[in-house]
């Protein structure tokens, strides 16, 4: 994940407002860092046909569990790469300045996210088992 | 319980920036924080599905309770701890999306996104109405009469409670369609007949004189016009029918008021106890006409006109105009139809209009001088009177309206209009349009809600739903709009501060009589 994918909204943006646009000061959400990057998605149950019914069970949770992580993953990227990609500072008044600053604060929410998903992550590739 | 408005903001915003690219922003928002409400639902099922799992599986080592770490020949997750993440995952996501869902619809308000989707669909429906009004008008008295009794019905369903303002804010996408509708059936010419011998009538009767069947003769259906279906698309390109439906009024009632003589009308000076401070912002000018026209204020139907000096040493004034009131020998009682006429004639004929010219005079007001208007309810659309046929005797900066129908004044764009309505107040749809919308036009649309919450402004003093009329509800409104950081409203502002910018020289109060 960078920060500086899709940024096909900018791309017109700029184009439409030109040199207005210049006059100003950028208000463009920035993201400190990168989401993190991890995977595969693969499980330490080699053997999910195992002796016990527990084998089949985990690693159907596993699944699910690692679906929900990579979705959310690809949410908060997409997320990302909007709120990077819009200049606020195009549209006069204080509304833009606001929903600015309003977006720049959600940075902080995406961060814990990711690091909370990739502590599910973690969490879910072990699956017991005496090492 | 607290009453709360948020306020749609309408104008034209394309001064502002690249709109349509804004709306494309506030659309990504919008679908991302869709996205993102998928992506909790995704937590909530996993957590439901793991918990299932979990709970029909026979081994010992998937039981609640059941350490995490295993033999070799079993399997098994740390549940609890997970169980802990997907409630965290569930709260983060529903976090970032009602975030984004916030600021989508901040920018939608503050920018009034929706203004031009929704107009033309609000037009479109109003002015179906209005067609199927004109041409069935028997049928629609009668949907009206199956219609008005369910009123508090839309209130129970949307606040919990009865109350029949609801239905007025419920309809109000339509309700200046019915206005238009009705006003245009009740002005056609057959009617007009009818009203003539109406209003003589009821003018015999204040005369003393012998009347009666009135309500017959008005209710007589023989009489209303149908429309030809070539006059109802007439229409549809007309937006003034309710004015007409005033003009009609007052042409046929000019028997009647020739018979109740009013007399000359004498404008004095007065000296409340309390006074009036000078506005810095249309804030305060809406405070400060609730407590002109207020009990508190100083009663009588009163002007009051401030003077301000600038700091280059111009001058300029403020003229508050008050309410209509009871009593009979105000110029500003029974004057509702003719400061609304469509014709100039008639609003500069009103007893209303005369008083506060008079008062302006009597103040100081010269030819070419700037004024300020400010005013409520019929006081709003007396100002927009002023301004319209009076723009080129004086130069009306700013005119300031609450609760006022002023859609079809024909106020010139040089003049900016600041108008706050309710959507749950009637008095506001009577002119059967939408307000003008231009960069000098500006209009605040509140709406209550019981509910609140991000982006609502309680409204002072009001602890149950009641009339959407009061002050108290038009301030909501604008405070509303003012927290919205909308420029179109940050406009206004600053052209009305700069309009009244400086030090205030004097205030004072008029009152007038017919004598």
């Amino acid at each position: 994940m960078t920060q500086n994918t899709a940024s096909t909204t900018t791309g017109t943006s700029a184009q439409a407002t030109g040199a207005a646009a210049s006059c100003f000061a950028t208000l463009r959400v920035s993201y400190g860092g990168s989401l993190r990057s991890y995977g595969p998605y693969t499980t330490t149950l080699t053997d999910a046909s195992g002796g016990c019914c527990c084998h089949m069970s985990v690693l159907k949770d596993q699944q699910t569990i690692n679906e929900a992580v990579r979705i959310s993953q690809k949410a908060l990227e997409d997320l990302v790469a909007l709120l990077t990609s819009i200049d606020f500072s195009q549209w006069q008044g204080s509304a833009s300045e606001q929903c600015y600053a309003r977006l720049q604060r959600l940075t902080s929410v995406i961060s814990e996210t990711d690091g909370e998903l990739y502590n599910t992550y973690v969490m879910s590739m072990n699956a017991g088992g005496t090492p | 319980m607290t009453v709360y408005v948020q306020s749609k903001i309408q104008t034209s915003t394309t001064y502002l920036g690249d709109m349509d690219l804004l709306r494309d922003v506030a659309q990504a928002l919008a679908s991302e924080a869709g996205e993102l409400r998928k992506t909790l639902s995704l937590w909530k099922d996993a957590a439901t599905s793991t918990a299932m799992s979990r709970g029909s599986s026979a081994c010992p080592f998937q039981a609640a309770g059941a350490p995490s770490v295993t033999p070799p020949d079993h399997a098994t997750l740390a549940y609890d701890a997970l169980d802990g993440q997907f409630l965290t995952h569930m709260q983060e996501f529903a976090s970032l999306e009602t975030a984004l869902s916030d600021v989508s619809e901040g920018l939608i308000r503050a920018y009034s996104l929706y203004s031009d989707a929704e107009l033309k669909a609000q037009r479109f429906f109003g002015e179906s109405v209005q067609a199927l009004i004109e041409k069935f008008p028997q049928a629609s008295m009668l949907g009206v009469a199956v219609v008005i009794p369910l009123a508090p019905l839309f209130g129970l369903r949307k606040h919990g409670t009865l109350t029949p303002s609801s239905f007025i804010s419920q309809t109000h996408w339509i309700n200046e369609g019915i206005v238009a509708g009705f006003s245009a059936m009740l002005a056609s010419a057959g009617v007009s007949t009818v009203l003539k011998g109406v209003l003589k009538k009821g003018g015999e009767i204040f005369s003393h004189k012998s009347g009666g069947g009135l309500a017959s003769s008005f209710f007589d259906p023989k009489a209303w016009k149908n429309f030809e279906w070539k006059d109802i698309i007439g229409n549809v390109f007309q937006t003034d029918e309710a004015n007409d439906l005033a003009s009609a009024v007052t042409t046929a009632s000019a028997p009647a008021r020739a018979v109740i003589d009013r007399g000359a009308l004498d404008v004095y000076e007065v000296h409340p106890q309390t006074t009036i401070g000078k506005p810095g912002s249309i804030a305060d000018a809406l405070a400060n006409e609730e407590r002109l026209i207020s009990q508190n204020g100083p009663g009588y139907a009163t002007v009051c006109i401030q003077k301000v000096r600038h700091s280059d040493g111009s001058t300029s004034w403020i003229v508050m105009l008050p309410d209509s009131d009871t009593h009979e020998d105000s110029p500003c009682s029974g004057q509702f139809s003719q400061v609304l006429s469509s014709s100039s004639k008639h609003r500069l004929g009103s007893d209303e209009v005369k008083f506060a010219r008079k008062a302006m005079e009597q103040a100081g007001i010269k030819k070419g001088d700037s004024i300020v208007l400010v005013g409520a309810s019929e006081g709003g659309i007396t100002a927009a009177a002023l301004a319209s046929d009076l723009s080129g005797t004086y130069d009306f900066t700013h005119v300031v309206t609450a609760a006022s129908p002023i859609a079809n004044h024909p106020i010139p764009g040089k003049t900016y209009v600041t108008s706050v309505e309710m959507t749950g107040d009637p008095m506001s749809v009577l002119d059967g349009a939408e307000n003008p919308s231009r960069e000098s036009f500006l209009t605040v649309q509140g709406e209550v809600d019981v509910r609140g919450g991000d982006g609502y402004t309680a409204v002072e003093g009001a602890d149950k739903l009641d009339s959407e009329h009061g002050m108290n509800y038009h301030r909501a409104a604008w405070s509303n709009a003012v927290d919205t950081g909308s420029p179109a409203v940050e406009k206004h502002e600053r052209h009305f501060e700069d309009a009244v910018e400086g030090t205030l020289v004097s205030t004072r109060y008029f009152q007038g009589r017919m004598q």
